[in-house]
């Protein structure tokens, strides 16, 4: 019973903004890790995962992000988020996830803070 | 779901009681005898027989469920009209069948919006656990799932056929995230976290037939009352 999870890759701003539609569940492992490592290798140094396409995330799925947040740390990347629904965006903040990879409102406003903190490194 | 094949005097086990003139709801499966609940005053199940359903008994003495008195029969009745039950197949995937079966189910009942996407997530992960700790993705075996809708709230109960007592997470603990990060423990392990921070009771037994988790989600938050009080403290 796999679901679908479609990610495509786009620019914006300073941005690498991966954008994930369908379920995050262990299904995904694939196409996540698989497009966050074309950013990478590209030279992505700031990606935005845009899940304003999920309706489905599980505690797999969720540990396919914590693994995509191992790998940035160790690239010296920035990881972060938008498009979380009110109800997943409060579990990554009971899980901690949230202070690790910033979650904004909109896309916008995660373009404004990756702006803001390349002025000021 | 199950079909009831008799009502009449139903033996549990030598050694273990019986029912004489009660009334239960049996059926084979599996190899094993299903039957509702637990006979009264009887509390150690430790039957040769998968226990896990209901049984009624005449005249208004009290019905245990699953070892806890809930009622009579005239109320057992009601909420057997009121309980749905699920028999999904270990594979990854089916827990969202339980999640929409749940989300209708609390829909009906009243609940916010909000207080739905706790139990969706509650139910998903205590069923994910049963298919993949529980019962290892054998698809020939099955998670049962019981939604009653009762005065209190939602009862949820998930089943699976393990042979093996998991050991969730303590209400308190959670899942180290730093350590995570660091490599220094695996990225799994989340559940059980998730299941005891969005419900408002849980519990986590082992049964002859497997593992079982019940979980309560109060139509009421208890959170309200501690909220009041936290908000007291936090002004002294």
């Amino acid at each position: 019973m796999a679901q679908d999870t479609q990610v495509s890759l786009r620019e914006n701003g300073g941005l690498v903004v991966l954008d994930i539609r369908g379920e995050i569940t262990t299904f995904a492992d694939a196409a996540l890790t698989g497009a966050y490592r074309t950013a990478s290798d590209g030279g992505a140094k700031s990606i935005l995962l845009n899940f304003s396409g999920v309706d489905y995330l599980n505690s797999a799925g969720i540990s396919i992000i914590i693994g995509l947040l191992i790998e940035a740390r160790r690239a010296e990347q920035q990881l972060v988020m938008t498009g979380l629904t009110p109800h997943y965006h409060k579990i990554f903040q009971m899980m901690g996830l949230a202070q690790h990879a910033p979650v904004f409102e909109t896309e916008d406003e995660a373009v404004q803070f990756v702006a803001k903190d390349t002025v000021v490194s | 779901m199950f079909r009831v094949i008799g009502v009449a005097q139903v033996r549990f086990g030598a050694g273990l009681g019986s029912i004489v003139g009660g009334r239960a709801s049996i059926a084979h499966e599996e190899g094993h005898v299903l039957a509702h609940g637990v006979p009264h005053g009887l509390t150690n199940c430790n039957l040769a027989v998968r226990v896990w359903c209901k049984i009624i008994r005449a005249g208004g003495c009290p019905v245990i469920v699953g070892g806890r008195i809930v009622g009579t029969m005239g109320e057992a009745a009601t909420q057997t009209n009121r309980q749905v039950e699920l028999h999904i197949p270990s594979e990854l995937g089916w827990e969202r069948v339980a999640m929409s079966a749940a989300s209708s189910v609390a829909e009906r009942m009243g609940f916010p919006r909000e207080r739905i996407e706790d139990i969706k997530t509650a139910v998903a992960e205590a069923t994910l656990n049963a298919i993949e700790h529980g019962n290892h993705q054998d698809a020939t075996r099955k998670v049962y799932i019981i939604l009653a809708s009762e005065e209190e709230g939602l009862k949820i109960s998930v089943l699976d056929h393990s042979s093996k007592p998991f050991s969730p997470l303590a209400d308190t603990d959670r899942p180290d995230l730093t350590a995570k990060l660091a490599g220094q423990e695996p990225l799994r392990g989340w559940g059980t976290f998730l299941i005891n921070a969005l419900v408002d009771e849980v519990e986590y037994s082992t049964t002859n037939s497997g593992n079982l988790v019940r979980m309560v989600i109060h139509l009421e938050p208890l959170s309200v009352p501690k909220t009041v009080a936290e908000t007291k403290r936090g002004k002294s």
